[in-house]
């Protein structure tokens, strides 16, 4: 008797590796099917009703392959994979724009989408409503004058003599009069670490990031939130 | 001589098929019926008249996508209608409408591939000629893109012509217009 799971097997797999539905030998398996029929025990013919299913399809695609080849000329798909050699980005673009008739659809919000929303922002601390949004997130501008050079040189010697005993934790060389005076000696910092003056890395086993002297190696671009130490402050 | 159709009935149309109410664009023949009454596609054909001042259209598509007239007397229930854009589409617009050039040339690089190969081709060959063609990491990116859009369908490793290009390019003329 025919083992119906290998020909299901098969013709899955024919299915899948093939562009041509015409490949699938329908007529054989329906007969190989039908001469097995009478031997078929009960969970044979779930099986069986798998592959007529699948052959349903194939031959609906046969179909509408047969029908695509008679409506449209051979030359139609030279001339399809012509176009795609030939013309530029441009010229493709304007071949689909001068046959493009998009939608046009007006999207509405749904009451269940905006509590979706509201529940994921709430979920955000950054956006959290209530008392956090006013704690240290409104913007603060520097005062006109502020030299970011001079911090800069003035950071660079500091660290000069604090580095040479190892690495210092972020949150201390940024640590400055008023969160004003932080902010600007974090970016001087930033500056520093850009030029390759400094290192900044980054310990995930106690979440803290630490200033250490200029490393060799590749360098990488670094994260620091800052809301962390103004909040600490 | 034709009825005159209630201008109520023209604006509850065209809420009906401009307002997306679920994942896809477009609403059913029997939905159409149930809000508008029995005589929905005079109502449909009365909008479309509106519409064409707009320069848009209302078209009518078969399960498998193919376009059917709104003209014919045919029992339009189970098809879908939706409003598209009357004229093709210039560069600007589409600008306009957030495509980049570079993913039209795609767009347009897939459906003729597609077209070449009886429509349907696997993933990683279709993913190999936008390749050859187009430089950058946004290959793959926008090829994702335009099976999440529906202008292409996947089924396992599969690509195939999705719905919405089907209801929005007239892929015969794409090809180049050869028809029996």
């Amino acid at each position: 008797m025919t083992d119906l799971k290998q020909l299901l097997e098969e013709l899955i797999n024919i299915i899948k590796m093939t562009s041509d539905p015409f490949k699938v030998r329908v007529e054989e398996i329906l007969e190989e099917l039908s001469s097995a029929l009478p031997e078929m025990e009960s969970e044979d013919l779930q099986v069986d009703g798998e592959i007529i299913s699948l052959l349903a399809k194939v031959v609906k695609e046969q179909e509408e392959w047969v029908k695509r080849e008679a409506s449209i000329a051979a030359i139609g798909k030279i001339i399809a994979l012509l176009k795609i050699k030939a013309l530029d980005s441009k010229e493709l673009a304007k071949e689909l724009l001068e046959n493009w008739n998009p939608i046009a659809d007006l999207s509405q919000v749904t009451f269940a989408e905006v509590y979706l929303a509201l529940s994921y922002l709430k979920s955000k601390r950054e956006y959290e409503l209530g008392e956090r949004i006013t704690q240290g997130f409104e913007v603060i501008m520097p005062e006109p004058g502020v030299d970011i050079k001079q911090l800069m040189d003035e950071l660079e010697e500091e660290l000069a003599d604090i580095l040479r005993r190892g690495k210092v934790p972020y949150g201390e060389v940024i640590r400055g009069k008023d969160i004003m005076d932080m902010l600007l000696r974090a970016y001087a910092l930033s500056c520093l670490a850009t030029m390759g003056k400094v290192t900044i890395t980054y310990d995930p086993l106690q979440d803290e990031y630490y200033v250490e002297r200029a490393g060799e190696g590749e360098s990488y671009s670094q994260v620091v939130q800052l809301g962390r130490y103004v909040n600490a402050d | 001589m034709p009825t005159r159709t209630p201008s109520e009935l023209i604006k509850r149309a065209a809420r009906l098929l401009l307002f997306r109410s679920g994942m896809k664009p477009g609403i059913k023949g029997w939905e159409l019926a149930r809000s508008l009454g029995k005589d929905y596609l005079q109502v449909i054909r009365a909008l479309d008249e509106r519409l064409a001042e707009l320069g848009l259209k209302v078209v009518a598509v078969s399960q498998d996508g193919e376009k059917i007239s709104l003209s014919e007397g045919k029992d339009l229930k189970k098809a879908t209608f939706l409003v598209v854009l009357r004229g093709p589409v210039s560069v600007q617009e589409a600008r306009t409408s957030g495509w980049r050039i570079d993913d039209l040339a795609m767009l347009s690089v897939s459906l003729l591939y597609l077209l070449a190969k009886n429509g349907s081709a696997s993933y990683r060959e279709i993913l190999d000629v936008l390749r050859s063609k187009f430089k950058g990491p946004r290959v793959e990116y926008v090829l994702d893109r335009m099976i999440r859009m529906g202008y292409l369908e996947q089924e396992d490793d599969r690509l195939k012509i999705g719905w919405r290009s089907k209801v929005e390019i007239d892929l015969n003329k794409l090809m180049g217009d050869f028809e029996a």
